[in-house]
């Protein structure tokens, strides 16, 4: 299996074949290759022992081990827990950030970043926005989290109301 | 004799503890999401209380008191948050023949008004942050500007019932006045049920330092060495540490004979914590005080070697105190604390609830973890997210801050992010390790920062990789083939779609 994972701003072309025995079953040789720089492509044969919610794996030439909390999320989207650093990465083009981020056309979609109360939208559709301006106040956790613009723009839709119960990832505005 | 624990996550574990070790039982209490939680697996029985939202469960004194009755419990420990400081409360224990694990119903209603309390510790000769008095959640604007016209810029608005930061707002200049007061009082409302509050000037870089006492009901009170809390964000504490950074002896015997005389002034029993603001020039003011147990207790424990709840609960049930003030006072090492909370701290400090799929805690000589959480335990959208609190202790301070970067780097959790990066980057500010910080530092340096707390290297963005190619790989077999019902992935997914 081949597949494209984008991680921390990289992307790399990783393409997996099971090469175990009966012996050691779930040995598998991994081609990892730099996608900004194909030639540069490592091959690594390692012992995959897969836990719950993850797997830790062990390379057969240098014994080194990755312990890996790995957790599937929506559209495409991966939760990777390696010790000291959380890193979100995204398989097989699925690259559309779910949230806050600039797409090339300079639209921003403001969603929820986890379930809770739209307590005050703080624009109005037209309303011309700073980056770093709060927007909308969400109450979760009996904490009020302000949500900020990451870039200028216009407010070009409110797809809330003031007291409406959202979802993780609903939509909540919309600027340009 | 059985304990009601009215509380849960970390709080009703430390409690528990300390119930078993003066071999008394415990009853837990839970709402419709915590059947499965923590407190309650380690409680011997567990009552329900009623739904998730914490207004219809944690917060219902009539379903608590009857989980009391039914279970026969003779006493009730409120942690901290929820009812901890609710006179009414307290006093509706005392009228169904409880024990109610705090002080008096009249101590904490005298206490808990954050205007009320600054009268009577003026009245014992301590001084207070200038201030007003509480205003309505609905006063008029012109009411507002007046009062913050009394006390000048800038100020603080807080809650009268406040607490945790809640409903507490800072005003630079009088443009945000009105807003931030809406906002104060709206928060407050939800949080404490009450939208009343009050403004106080800004003391300019103040550190914050508290003195833990405990009374018994024979009229003895015992003060202990302070606890250092400056380092906030967003006035809610993160890192506690005892003693305070270069605070002088005398200051130390000034602030805990201050702290005695307000706790006396009110016939104070059981545990509790009066709360300073440290000037520049080191004079200090009341600030508030706590009617409870704090979360910060641990670092005290840490180097007095007194276990204070259990002393709660024995003072409770009738003890005299025996500990020897001289012994509270002098530190013994140093002590710090990180609050873990389960938020994103690369988005923000963004809630972070979810499955927390597993938990690998530090250890090793002068590390404790208090931990409301473990492998498979949920973190539920509905309550605060304070999800563990790493205490560490050391011979200097400088020890204890090399074994709390050696525990961060340690402490793994997996499923939800949690504020454990930032600690690891924190932990190594030379501000920090410095001591040199006030209550705005941290704030203050978060404001400008953009970049992650932790950068990832090549080596991990490559293991990070791997992982996840393989994770979607096996996830893909494992879904083709029905007949592997000894897969752990596919026994794992499965699980996943029963949550």
């Amino acid at each position: 299996m081949t597949v494209d994972v984008e991680v921390g701003g990289r992307a790399f072309r990783v393409s997996l074949t099971r090469v175990g025995t009966a012996d050691a079953p779930d040995v598998v040789r991994i081609v990892l290759q730099p996608l900004d720089d194909p030639d540069a492509a490592d091959t690594r044969t390692m012992h995959v022992e897969p836990r719950a919610h993850g797997l830790t794996l062990i390379d057969t030439s240098d014994d080194r081990v990755i312990d890996a909390a790995v957790l599937a999320r929506p559209h495409g989207h991966w939760l990777v827990q390696l010790p000291g650093v959380d890193l979100s990465a995204t398989i097989d083009g699925r690259r559309r950030r779910e949230s806050g981020g600039t797409a090339a056309s300079g639209e921003q979609r403001i969603t929820a970043p986890m379930p809770g109360r739209v307590l005050r939208l703080l624009v109005a559709v037209g309303d011309t926005v700073a980056a770093g301006q709060a927007v909308v106040v969400i109450e979760a956790m009996k904490m009020e989290n302000a949500l900020t613009a990451e870039a200028a723009g216009v407010v070009r839709e409110i797809a809330v109301e003031e007291g409406m119960s959202v979802e993780a990832g609903r939509l909540l505005l919309r600027i340009e | 004799m059985k304990v009601l624990v009215a509380n849960r996550g970390e709080i009703a574990v430390r409690i528990i503890r300390a119930c078993r070790a003066l071999g008394l039982g415990v009853v837990a209490v839970y709402s419709d999401c915590d059947r499965g939680a923590l407190h309650v697996r380690l409680a011997d029985e567990a009552h329900r209380l009623g739904p998730a939202p914490s207004t219809e469960s944690y917060l219902r004194i009539d379903a608590i008191i009857d989980a009391a009755r039914r279970s026969g419990a003779s006493l009730v420990h409120p942690g901290y948050g929820f009812l901890a400081e609710n006179p009414a409360f307290a006093d509706a224990c005392r009228q169904a023949g409880l024990t109610f694990v705090g002080p008096s119903a009249d101590a904490i209603a005298r206490m808990g008004g954050k205007t009320a309390a600054r009268e009577i510790a003026l009245g014992v000769g301590v001084p207070v942050v200038p201030g007003t008095p509480p205003f309505e959640a609905d006063a008029p604007e012109a009411e507002i500007v007046a009062a913050a016209e009394t006390v000048g810029y800038p100020l603080l608005i807080k809650a009268v019932a406040g607490g945790g930061g809640k409903g507490m707002r800072t005003v630079e200049w009088p443009g945000q006045l009105v807003d931030a007061a809406r906002r104060a009082a709206s928060e407050a409302q939800s949080a404490f049920g009450d939208g009343r509050c009050y403004m106080e000037r800004r003391l300019v870089e103040p550190r914050h330092v508290e003195i833990q006492l405990i009374g018994d009901h024979g009229g003895r009170i015992v003060p202990f060495v302070e606890r250092e809390c400056s380092i906030q964000r967003r006035h809610q504490k993160v890192v506690e540490e005892s003693p305070a950074v270069a605070l002088p002896h005398e200051t130390r015997h000034a602030m805990a004979d201050a702290a005695v005389r307000i706790a006396r002034a009110v016939g104070y029993t059981n545990a509790g914590t009066i709360e300073f603001l440290v000037d520049r020039d080191g004079s200090f003011y009341f600030l508030e005080m706590n009617t409870r147990l704090q979360v910060e207790h641990p670092v005290t424990e840490a180097v007095t070697g007194v276990d204070l709840v259990q002393w709660q609960l024995r003072v409770a049930l009738g003890e005299q105190l025996t500990l020897d003030p001289a012994r509270t006072l002098e530190p013994r090492g140093h002590a710090i604390e990180c609050r873990v909370y389960a938020e994103d701290p690369d988005r923000g400090f963004l809630p972070s609830p979810g499955l927390v799929t597993s938990v690998t805690v530090p250890s090793g000589p002068g590390v404790r973890d208090d931990r409301g959480v473990t492998d498979g335990d949920d973190v539920p959208v509905y309550y605060d997210p304070l999800i563990a609190k790493l205490t560490v202790w050391g011979e200097t301070r400088g020890a204890a801050i090399a074994r709390l970067r050696q525990a961060l780097d340690e402490y793994r959790v997996t499923g939800v992010h949690t504020t454990l990066p930032f600690f690891r980057w924190l932990v190594r500010q030379p501000a920090f390790v410095a001591g040199a910080v006030s209550t705005t530092y941290l704030d203050g340096v978060l404001a400008g920062r953009r970049e992650p707390f932790v950068q990832p290297t090549e080596q991990q963005l490559r293991d990070a990789a791997i992982a996840a190619a393989v994770a979607a790989w096996r996830a893909r077999a494992d879904t083709r083939t029905t007949s592997s019902g000894t897969s752990r992935w596919l026994l794992a997914a499965r699980k996943e779609q029963l949550r």
